[in-house]
Order: structure tokens, then sequence, then C-alpha cells
């Protein structure tokens, strides 16, 4: 297509008027700050109010970085998204972690070991724990007993006069 | 508005069901969007990857992005691709910087000429509108077709073509002004 066909007969001098004016336009052109996402979108969904509209156009017209992203955002939209791999689907889903939801120290403490959220073994789970804490207890228990029985058979060892050459005295012997 | 999500409100109080079925949905349009603009770059092995940022994007600061997003003025869809494709372009940016140290170039290609005296061509503020300005940018310099600068501006085309008549008329009244 010709590019008197494109843009009429103005084409003869306008690419070199634009050429000429551009510098001081750009130097004499009022543009704000960048605008955010949600302007640019509202423009592409026209939806902005007139001084929005300008205010975005200024933007693209000053800013090359800037009428590119709206160039090709313009192009994405009616374009079909197709599919996401699944890898990118779990890793961003894994972005956010799921809450301590009772936050009880030892609940916490079990989801973290197992890793996930053991929703049916949860019975399971609990009463394992509860068997191990028993044993644990009792374990414990016995063999507290175990050394308070070792001390009292030597306790009474040495109260039967039994000299061991440990040195350890009796304090019995100050009052002879 | 359509295509919006029924979830947000929990979705950024941390609500992990939200947020999964925000990603099982909204994926597609961000890593399509994101790959549409790597691939003319060469760069489409980078998609999965400027696609996982935009969604680190969305989390970060307690969800701040999508705390700020107003169903009211824009599509979900829409938002979520301009970010996308400025995520896209962010990193062709820090590609191509990386692209060549400057070690790299000969001296030769980094000699500055004196720069020629330029031409001092006042434009009063106001003269173009944005519009104008704009649209005289696409077809020139851009050297868009008048349909696609329809497209980006959302008009029509006999739009830009009367824009940019106008803003040809402006610009040689301008130029035919003398001097003071």
């Amino acid at each position: 297509m010709s590019e008197e066909n494109r843009i009429g007969g103005d084409a003869g001098d306008g690419a070199g008027l634009w050429t000429q004016a551009r510098p001081g336009w750009q130097a004499s052109a009022v543009v704000g700050e960048a605008p955010n996402p949600l302007m640019l979108a509202a423009y592409l969904d026209d939806s902005l109010d007139e001084a929005g509209r300008v205010a975005v156009e200024a933007w693209m017209a000053a800013t090359p970085e800037g009428l590119d992203l709206m160039i090709s955002a313009r192009a994405e939209l009616g374009q079909a998204p197709g599919t996401a791999p699944e890898g990118l689907i779990s890793r961003a889903q894994g972005l956010v972690r799921l809450p301590d939801r009772e936050s009880a120290g030892i609940g916490a403490w079990l989801r973290g070991l197992m890793g996930f959220e053991p929703e049916a073994w949860r019975p399971l789970a609990w009463a394992g724990v509860t068997a191990a804490l028993l044993v644990l207890v009792s374990a414990g228990g016995f063999e507290l007993g175990r050394l308070g029985t070792e001390r009292l058979v030597s306790t009474q060892s040495a109260a039967l006069g039994d000299d061991l050459g440990f040195g350890l005295d009796d304090p019995a012997d100050d009052l002879i | 508005m359509s295509d919006q999500f029924d979830g947000l409100d929990r979705l950024v109080a941390g609500d992990k069901v939200a947020w999964n079925r925000f990603v099982t949905r909204f994926a597609p349009v961000i890593f399509a969007a994101v790959r549409r603009k790597l691939v003319p770059a060469g760069r489409s092995e980078d998609a999965e990857d400027v696609a996982q940022d935009v969604f680190i994007r969305l989390c970060a600061r307690d969800f701040r992005l999508v705390r700020n997003y107003d169903a009211g003025r824009a599509k979900l869809s829409t938002w979520l691709t301009v970010i996308a494709h400025s995520a896209a372009i962010d990193h062709l940016r820090r590609q191509k910087a990386r692209a060549q140290p400057l070690d790299s170039v000969p001296e030769r290609h980094l000699a500055v000429d004196p720069p020629p005296d330029p031409v001092k061509v006042n434009i009063p503020p106001g003269l173009l509108s944005p519009r104008q300005a704009l649209v005289l940018e696409m077809l020139y310099r851009r050297e868009m077709e008048v349909a696609e600068a329809a497209q980006v501006l959302g008009v029509n085309p006999q739009t830009v073509r009367s824009t940019h008549h106008k803003a040809l008329v402006k610009l040689r009244a301008h130029f035919r002004e003398p001097e003071d």
C-alpha cells in the first residue's frame, strides 16, 4: 500500500514536518508520572475519562517504551491465551503457603515435619504421636527409677562400712 | 466488566485456595502475554521465568498490586496483560544491557562525533495535542498503518486520518510564521 493511500494527500511533507517538530514538541510536552498498570488497562478498555486519556496518550507520545508497551498490549487483547505449563502453575501456586491455622505448637511442628496437611491421616497421626510420647515418658520414668535405685544401693553399701577406696566421706564419721 | 474473579478479597487476605484458583485461571493469560513479547526477540525460553516473576510481583509487599486493582476501572485480564508485557519489556531491556560488555566493543565504535549544530525549532506547549503528536509518531516514526494506529488508540481509522490532517495543518501554519 503506498504512503499516499495510507494517509491521503498529507503524506508528502508529513514525515519532514514531524522530524523537524518532534524534538521541540518533546521539549515542551507536559508529561506527568508514568501511568500505573490500572490506568493503562483502563485506557485499553476505553473506560478512562478525558483527562486520563489525554495523560496516557501524552505519556505514549513522549515515551518510546510506553508506546511499545501499549502497542503490544493492545495486540495481545484480541488473542486467545492458550494453556500455561504445569510447572509454572505449581511454582506460582507455591508462592503462597498455608497459614498456621491452630498455631498450636505441636500441630504446626508436625505439619512442618510432614510437609503437607495430613487431613486424612490426622486420627492415625495423633494416635502415633500419643503412643510415641507414652513410650518416651515410660522409658524416661524407668531410667529415672533405675538411677534412683543405683544411688540407693550405693548409699546402703557405704553405710555397711564397705570401704570402696573412693575417698567418699561418710558424714556419720564426724560424729565419732 | 466481565472476566472478573470472585475471591480477590480472600486472596489478598492470604487465602491459599483463592490464590491457587487465581493462578490456575490467569496463568494462561500471563504466560501467553509474556511469551508473545519474548518470542520475536528470540527469548522464548525465558517465558516461564518471566511469567513467574509476574506472580512474584503480584504477591510482593502483601499483594500490594492486587490491592490496588479496581474491578470498576478495567478488566482483570487487561490489567494482568499490561503487567505481563511490562515485565517482559523489562526483561528484554536487562538482557540487552548484559548482551555486550563495553570492553568488547572496538574503540572506533565508541568514538563520539561532535553533534551538528541543532536547528532550533520552538514548538509552543499546546500547539499539538498529545493525540496529534501520538498519531504523527505512530505513522511516521513507527511507520504504522492507519488501521494499526487506530487499533492502538481504540478509535476508527477515519479518526486517525482526521487527527493526522489537523496536526499537519497546525505544523505548517507554525513553520510559516515569521520568526520574531
